[in-house]
């Protein structure tokens, strides 16, 4: 019984390091220098705001998330099949710069990973 | 309605500490993430706890039951995750102590219970006693 106990004990011990250990699935993307007419999208009381963000097609562009609450938001962008095209870091109560690549013109869905009930669109024009 | 003092070793109340801190710790980190959902798991974490240590008699003579749930609970947050993500450090320090949390659950059990599958048969049988004993004493009173 002892050696069950112990077993099951390093066990967890090894779960709750590994986890610690763990790094942000997302990527983190604030480089280069900041561009002052990127859009800003605000997260506030679980909503996004505006929830229409308007960008240039065919060219890498920044997006900023300014997240005004102790909630962790961050923003992904998926094309209109659903596929992912690009996941911001989750930040709190934090203003991050995100890095998107180019978008061919179009309309592209985009949620809190945390918070799914959160979406907005980007237009690629 | 009181349960009596009971004579816990002192590996047992570190178990118990442990389970207990394992569960308000992942109910703290649900607490700060906003949105009912995940305030609900939070609330169910703290009356976890809490049915884990509560000194009343029916949380005592339960307390295998709590331990069960309280295992699938955190099971289910853990496939939830893993359905739905997100991927992120928080999210994968708060599966590493639901992993802990389930893994200490079971060492509590064995230690206090024995082999569930054993429990629950006798628990089973003692469920259909008692029906088989409601229902005669209902017959005989018609």
């Amino acid at each position: 019984m002892k050696r069950l106990t112990l077993t099951l004990g390093l066990v967890a011990l090894a779960a709750v390091l590994a986890a610690c250990s763990g790094t942000s699935a997302a990527p983190a993307t604030p480089a280069g220098p900041a561009d002052p007419d990127a859009p800003v999208v605000t997260a506030k009381d679980l909503a996004f705001s505006p929830t229409e963000v308007t960008v240039p097609a065919g060219a890498p562009f920044q997006l900023v998330l300014d997240n005004q609450e102790g909630a962790p938001h961050n923003i992904a962008i998926s094309d209109s099949t659903g596929a992912s095209i690009f996941k911001g870091e989750i930040v709190t109560n934090q203003k991050v710069t995100y890095q998107v690549p180019a978008l061919s013109a179009g309309a592209y869905p985009f949620i809190c990973e945390v918070h799914p009930d959160m979406k907005g669109t980007i237009t690629a024009e | 309605m009181f349960a009596r003092p009971t004579s816990l070793r002192a590996t047992d109340v570190a178990i118990r500490i442990g389970i207990v801190g394992l569960a308000l710790a992942t109910g703290y980190i649900h607490s700060t993430l906003g949105g009912l959902l995940f305030t609900l798991n939070a609330v169910g974490y703290v009356v976890a706890a809490i049915a884990m240590v509560i000194p009343l008699a029916l949380a005592v003579r339960f307390r295998w039951a709590i331990r069960l749930g309280l295992m699938g609970y955190a099971a289910s947050t853990i496939i939830g995750w893993a359905i739905q993500g997100p991927y992120y450090s928080t999210a994968y320090l708060a599966k590493g102590i639901e992993v802990a949390l389930i893994v200490l659950l079971a060492i509590d059990f064995v230690r206090m219970d024995g082999n569930p599958v054993t429990v629950i048969r006798r628990e089973l049988s003692s469920l259909f006693a008692l029906v088989t004993r409601r229902s005669g004493q209902a017959g005989a009173a018609a």
